[in-house]
């Protein structure tokens, strides 16, 4: 604590200058007000619309079905994959895994541009079909690369026990594996929620006519005039994303905390 | 009961075993004694199925059990980092292998409870591993691998981790729990005190070879070679030094500290000239070194209780009885142990 | 050996759907793309199977140089503004004691996963003529007329490095937090000053996060076109602004492939720079 001042003050600075856009979001979905730039009461009418608002509630629904359809879809190709390619030495996994973290790699906007071009190539109608499908490209990498990490970090004696014990190769994966890697599924499953859920890019271009994202509906409004609805709008998706953050620290926290007792005991022994 | 065929092993092209036969009877507590990097923990991974030797067979019970997976052999291993599933508490880690084998839910009950109790831990049973303190993994760990009675038990270095005080008990206890089950056990260390002090019998690993196997008192008064003899009760390797009895050129004589007597010059000693060059205690006695003049070679001596007047730099007869020379092959040229 | 091979055809098993939707959804479309490149657009929608080399030639116009060497400048600009903000805010919140360094986390991950859009939008009511910004400004007597900040280079600028700052402190972080801190006490018992120790120790430590950082921002920074698009009004042109118009309005797609691929080697190359740069294939603090 003897030398926090001056770091301290720039870490208060960086973390104020990081909420200041989101809070005057939220400030402003207050406003009663029509004209968003001007405040001239609190208010929570904008809410009340927002809950009238039919294609609001559409917009939603899709961006829910579509993050969950994708990071399931991602958690089991990912897992998979990871757990597969931590197996066996198989001839060209270095190449697979390059291009399955691609899409995290390479600008969006080539990501869009890639599936735009491919999916009228092959004829697929625009819609939820070609959203879900860009969806889980970029959400796959997430999942790999964690699991791949927990799989690295795991300790092989643990499997190898189970095998000495008595299980087979199926048995131990279901017994031993596959608990351990839960929390890094999980984990990359928020995170590919909380990706979909954010992403306009992409969507924009693999989106059918009749098929609007909440991200797509809001960068519409930006684009076109905004209403304090759209404040309105944010600060709900932000209470959402505050939500699963927290979910997603408790779930860590609680490996943490665990990994500390582990640590905790070695020195006490 | 066991029986290792010429097992030979190579990792990227490194030969860790190269031709290793071994035979183990039922009941047997054999220890594989090695400094790191001799192939002990590789022997061990095949006889558990881990591993799968390049060529060579392993017999459990005169039947080849070479290519049966490890889940199908009756052999199991307390693991170095004892491996607890960090998922499961004691009580499930212990039961884990009667629940493979589908064994009704009150006779596991019973069953981890006895097991439990052998181990003396039976008031930990809803701990979690990471809530035990190094001992009271390792001794639920050996719960684990006793519950379902293999024929045969496997620890590879299981008091490793464990400081002294903790490992001297743990020796006693485990060795109490092999008279107990009547269980071959083979285990693994690199500690030749915790092998003497445990084993029927012992086989000393080098360089993927083993390289003398035999009961406590003929590897430590008997060694064959210059590397068992420095390796188990560090002895003397006296090279150039003329010996009583006949000896071929690739032979040299072997005498143990303790037969070692240093003497200060005078009209009634006799022996090699030397000098003195270190005095230290060590493991509770005195340990004099001394430098031969004949051949430069270091001796080192304690036989000299917790009292001597000898000091670094005084010249000094180094002799020893010649019934406590032993003739050894000389194969180590002084190599780091 | 029988068990290697079980082994193995379990593993082919569990990767076979990865490898199937990498090849048919990512190498696929790539290739694609990378063929569509040369092919010549139809006069009203669509593509003909005609080869050439005319859309590449077409990026050496001036107008679409422009547009290239705007979008690496920001990109550097960017990159160089989230070092500067960004790495000793890493490097402090490591030093912080371990609850705060937890809640500093914490405090950075929510702004990080809330919808990008609203950060944007925010920024709008910042910037915009008459908004936060000019209020404060004019309030505080420093201007006397809005200065009308919305749709200029520096908003897009300030878009842009906001929106890349979390990736940086992340990365930097990540690495400094491993960091072993007895080097830098062992360093200052040496004699080496406060500045010196953090310039040969702490600063080479932290080279991995640093680095990783400028690849997550750099990259990103090139593509984030919608930022352009929302703070620039159409006064910013970068790449992905270009290749979406292609796309979107012009409906030259064959032209926006071939700026895709310029761009992809762009980026491929700035990686390989990386990876020779850090002997590292990993992005520290990317997951």
């Amino acid at each position: 604590m003897k030398k926090l001042p001056l770091s301290g003050i720039y870490i208060t600075f960086i973390l104020f200058v990081m909420y200041l856009p989101i809070l005057l979001v939220i400030i402003y979905s207050f406003n009663e007000n029509k004209l968003t730039s001007v405040w001239s009461g609190f208010s929570l009418r904008w809410y009340g619309e927002l809950i009238r608002d039919r294609s609001m509630f559409e917009a939603l629904r899709n961006s829910v079905i579509l993050a969950a359809i994708s990071a399931v879809l991602a958690a089991v190709i990912g897992t998979l994959g990871a757990v597969g390619m931590s197996r066996a030495k198989l001839r060209g996994a270095a190449v697979m895994e390059y291009a399955a973290t691609l899409p995290i790699m390479v600008p969006e906007i080539i990501l869009g541009m890639v599936f735009l071009a491919f999916f009228s190539l092959i004829r697929l109608p625009f819609g939820m079909t070609t959203l879900v499908i860009a969806h889980t490209a970029f959400c796959v990498p997430y999942i790999l690369l964690l699991v791949k990490a927990r799989l690295a970090g795991m300790d092989k004696s643990y499997v190898e026990a189970a095998r000495d014990l008595g299980a087979g190769e199926l048995r131990a994966f279901f017994d031993i594996t596959l608990p351990l890697i839960v929390p890094a599924v999980v984990s990359g499953m928020l995170l590919a929620v909380a990706m979909s859920m954010d992403d306009v890019i992409i969507s924009v271009f693999v989106t059918g006519v009749n098929t609007n994202t909440l991200p797509i509906k809001i960068y519409t409004q930006i684009k076109t005039g905004v209403t304090p609805k759209t404040n309105a709008l944010c600060t709900i998706l932000f209470l959402i994303t505050v939500i699963m953050g927290g979910l997603s620290s408790v779930i860590g926290s609680e490996r943490k905390s665990r990994v500390k007792a582990d640590k905790n005991k070695e020195v006490i022994n | 009961m066991l029986r290792l065929e010429s097992i030979t092993k190579a990792f990227d092209n490194t030969k860790v075993l190269n031709g290793v036969s071994l035979t183990v009877g039922a009941g047997e507590f054999i220890t594989l004694l090695g400094s790191s990097g001799c192939g002990k923990t590789t022997t061990l991974r095949i006889i558990a199925g881990l591993e799968q030797p390049d060529s060579g067979r392993v017999f459990l019970d005169e039947r080849d059990i070479t290519d049966t997976e490890p889940n199908k052999r009756d052999v199991n291993t307390v693991f170095q980092n004892y491996a607890l599933f960090p998922h499961m508490n004691v009580e499930a880690n212990v039961g884990y292998s009667l629940r493979i084998r589908s064994v009704h839910k009150n006779e596991i009950k019973q069953r981890v409870t006895d097991a439990l109790r052998l181990v003396r831990m039976d008031e930990y049973a809803k701990r979690m591993p990471a809530e035990l303190s190094g001992g009271q993994r390792q001794r639920v760990a050996i719960a684990r691998a006793v519950i379902s009675r293999p024929k045969l038990l496997l620890l590879d270095e299981p008091l490793g981790a464990l400081d002294l005080q903790l490992r001297r008990q743990m020796q006693l206890e485990l060795k109490r729990l092999q008279r107990e089950l009547g269980i071959a056990f083979i285990y693994i260390t690199h500690d030749q005190e915790e092998a003497l002090n445990m084993s029927d019998r012992i086989a000393v690993m080098r360089g993927g070879l083993l390289e003398q196997t035999g009961s406590a008192s003929e590897i430590y008064d008997a060694p064959y070679t210059s590397y068992v003899a420095r390796f188990v009760g560090s002895a003397n390797i006296l090279r150039g030094v003329p010996a009583v009895s006949p000896m071929t050129p690739n032979e040299t004589i072997a005498v143990r500290s303790e037969n070692i007597v240093l003497e200060p010059y005078s009209e009634h000693s006799r022996g090699l000239e030397g000098v003195v060059t270190d005095k230290r205690f060590a493991g509770g006695m005195l340990r004099i070194s001394a430098r031969l003049n004949l051949s430069g070679a270091e001796v080192v001596s304690s036989r000299h209780g917790i009292d001597s007047p000898l000091t670094p730099g005084q010249n000094v007869y180094v002799s020893w009885d010649a019934a406590s020379e032993i003739i050894v092959k000389d194969n180590d040229a002084g190599e780091e142990l | 050996m029988k068990a290697i091979k079980r082994d193995k055809r379990a593993a082919i098993a569990a990767v076979l759907p990865m490898y199937i939707f990498t090849v048919a959804f990512i190498a696929g479309p790539l290739i694609y793309m990378l063929v569509m490149s040369f092919l010549v657009r139809d006069e009203s929608w669509g593509i003909t199977n005609e080869l050439t080399l005319r859309n590449y030639l077409h990026i050496l116009e001036p107008v679409y140089l422009e547009t290239f060497k705007q979008s690496l400048r920001l990109a550097f600009i960017t990159t160089l503004f989230t070092v500067l903000a960004g790495y000793p805010a890493g490097y402090f919140m490591a030093k912080l004691p371990p609850v705060w360094r937890g809640r500093c986390m914490m405090l950075l991950i929510i702004p990080f996963w809330t919808s990008s859009l609203m950060r944007m939008y925010g920024w709008i009511i910042v910037f915009r003529a008459n908004g936060s910004l000019d209020s404060i400004l004019m309030a505080l007597g420093i201007t006397d007329k809005p200065l009308k900040l919305l749709y200029t280079y520096p908003a897009v600028a300030v878009g842009m490095i906001y929106a890349l700052l979390p990736f940086m402190i992340y990365s930097v972080y990540a690495s400094a937090e491993k960091m072993d801190w007895e080097l830098v006490e062992a360093a200052r018992d040496l004699g080496a000053s406060r500045f010196r120790a953090f310039l040969t120790v702490s600063l080479p430590l932290t080279m991995p996060g640093l680095y990783s950082g400028i690849v997550l921002t750099f990259i990103p920074s090139m593509g984030l076109y919608f930022i352009a698009d929302i703070l620039g009004g159409n006064k910013v042109v970068l790449v992905g602004n270009l290749i979406q118009e292609q796309l979107m309005r012009v409906h030259d797609w064959p032209f926006a492939a071939a700026l895709s691929v310029i761009l992809m080697i762009l980026t491929t190359l700035f990686l390989f720079f990386y990876r020779k740069l850090s002997h590292s294939d990993k992005l520290e603090g990317l997951v």
